[in-house]
């Protein structure tokens, strides 16, 4: 069964853009295998040069519902994979994904929690940016608990127009309450 | 202030670029066709194929603009410089590398590479549907008058290709533009469409709307924080929207969410990006090899917008603003800053499709975050 994505992606590829259309790899692995995002992450694992096609999959199933909290956990991991050779707007687009999913929801809440007690400026932005996105997807569901970490972190911000951002953030998350 | 895009400060930020990339060597040997050559990532070279068994250099030297379009592959369009008056052939050669240490060694084994080997395509190309539709030409009609054709493709960036010797006629910039659909100021809808774009510009700056200037999202290293190399790697195709929208919206792109929301599916691939220049030109690429971003698509330069599109049954269904250089880390979501560039680029779109009378731009069209 390990073969089928791989040979999925392979069937997929597009040499003319240099990109794995990766859409088909997703709806024929539906069909075909009870688990499609264990069997995605298994790949991950083993075979690094198809990291990037593998972790758009995996964030399709996220964002469609098809993902559950622990499937969330290995998106983030496979996400520090692939930033690290791609470049940190990785972050974001798992954010994206993450955020639609009333599933998928509760595990970037505790990323946002750890990203802000980091205390580093990217780490700051990530948070913020998840922050975002889950009050406009999902109101201040999934952010009560954090509202004294992200009233700190908004603080913390030196640059005038992201700390402008954060505190219209932290009026809407009480507004919403 | 904002800034002119005419052809000719076009070419200079390309001289700038080509300058720039001088230092980035790579040499790349491909062996099956029995040449090396320095080429320069970004830039112009010209080598002379060697035929191998016999150890001849051919008499006319090759001119080869060589992209470094990532994970080790590299692309390169070499222009067999043909006798006057008969028609430019291009070859597009797929060289897949490893990369080690400073330089570059073939051999590599990617993803793209099925079997491992060296993949290699032959395609009489049109001449202005690629990548040298937007400095090629230039270089092309300079070819003659220097020993140095790296020099001689500097200087005919630097003089906006104006000796543009016949025969053989090629294409010179502004017949490039224009068939690209990009030559704004010989366009008789660009002057409406200026004085609109102003119009919603000026509101966007009083409400505190501006000018967004890329940072890269990825460290290179040796180089500082701040050097980005997708700016160097323009797309090999791209269009002004006008141009995109009426020829290449055949795909579906566009995604339910568990939430009930829609989105762009970036699983369905080639991904499109635009960036909205400071001119008001909208500008498509795709993004090919994962490469292409949208410091490519402006050169680095600063835009009002940048992001994604959405495509359902042929027409434009949605934007977003999803551009990890210019926008993503720098505004955040749900914020007034983020709800202000929704709008204005929202309305940027509706307005440019209604002025140039494009007729794909979907009812329910518009703009979202992500």
């Amino acid at each position: 069964m390990g073969d089928l994505v791989i040979d999925l992606l392979n069937k997929n590829y597009d040499a003319e853009h240099g990109v794995v259309n990766v859409r088909p790899v997703v709806d024929a692995l539906t069909k075909s295998v009870s688990d499609p995002l264990d069997e995605l992450w298994a790949k991950f694992r083993s075979e690094k040069r198809w990291h990037s096609p593998i972790l758009e999959a995996m964030r399709l199933l996220a964002a469609t519902g098809r993902c559950n909290e622990r499937g969330a956990g290995e998106i983030l991991d496979a996400t520090d994979t692939v930033a690290q050779e791609a470049g940190n707007d990785e972050y974001f687009k798992t954010i994206n994904a993450l955020a639609v999913s009333a599933k998928t929801a509760p595990t970037l809440t505790k990323s946002l929690d750890r990203w802000l007690k980091s205390g580093k400026d990217f780490e700051r932005r990530l948070a913020f940016y998840a922050a975002g996105m889950l009050l406009e997807h999902n109101g201040s569901r999934y952010l009560n608990g954090v509202q004294d970490a992200v009233k700190s972190a908004a603080d913390a911000e030196t640059s005038p127009e992201r700390r402008r951002d954060y505190m219209e953030l932290m009026s809407s998350l009480r507004q919403t309450r | 202030m904002e800034r002119d895009e005419r052809p000719s400060e076009r070419a200079l930020v390309g001289l700038k670029r080509f300058y720039r990339t001088r230092s980035l060597l790579a040499k790349v040997k491909q062996q099956r066709r029995g040449f090396s050559a320095f080429f320069e990532v970004g830039g112009w070279a010209t080598f002379f194929e060697k035929e191998a068994e016999k150890g001849t250099r051919s008499a006319q030297p090759q001119l080869c603009y060589i992209r470094f379009t990532g994970m080790g592959h590299y692309r390169a369009l070499i222009a067999c410089l043909p006798p006057a008056g008969s028609q430019l052939k291009v070859q597009d050669v797929t060289i897949i590398c490893n990369r080690s240490g400073n330089g570059h060694r073939p051999g590599g084994c990617l993803p793209n590479s099925l079997s491992c080997q060296k993949k290699k395509k032959r395609a009489v190309m049109v001449f202005r549907d690629t990548q040298l539709g937007r400095f090629g030409e230039l270089c092309s009609t300079h070819f003659g008058g220097h020993t140095d054709v790296d020099i001689r493709a500097a200087h005919a960036l630097a003089s906006d290709g104006v000796s543009n010797p016949a025969p053989p006629a090629r294409p010179n910039l502004h017949d490039v533009l224009l068939s690209k659909t990009l030559s704004e100021d010989s366009d008789a809808a660009w002057r409406p469409w200026a004085t609109q774009f102003s119009g919603l510009s000026a509101r966007y700056r009083t409400s505190g709307g501006h000018l967004l200037v890329g940072r890269c999202t990825r460290q290179w290293l040796p180089h500082p924080t701040g050097f980005c190399m997708h700016e160097f790697t323009p797309p090999l195709q791209y269009w002004s929207m006008r141009s995109f929208a009426v020829h290449r919206m055949n795909i579906t792109n566009v995604v339910q969410r568990a939430d009930g929301t829609i989105g762009v599916d970036a699983t369905v691939q080639p991904l499109w990006n635009y960036v909205l220049t400071s001119r008001g030109e909208i500008l498509v690429a795709a993004e090919d090899f994962g490469w292409i971003k949208h410091t490519s698509i402006a050169g680095g330069r600063e835009v009002w917008a940048a992001g994604q599109i959405g495509i359902e049954n042929s027409r434009l269904r949605l934007i977003d603003l999803q551009s990890g250089h210019y926008i993503l880390g720098n505004i955040t979501p749900a914020s007034s800053r983020a709800n202000a560039i929704i709008q204005f680029t929202e309305d940027v779109f509706k307005t440019y499709f209604k002025v140039f009378s494009l007729p794909k731009l979907d009812s329910l069209f518009r703009c979202i975050w992500g």
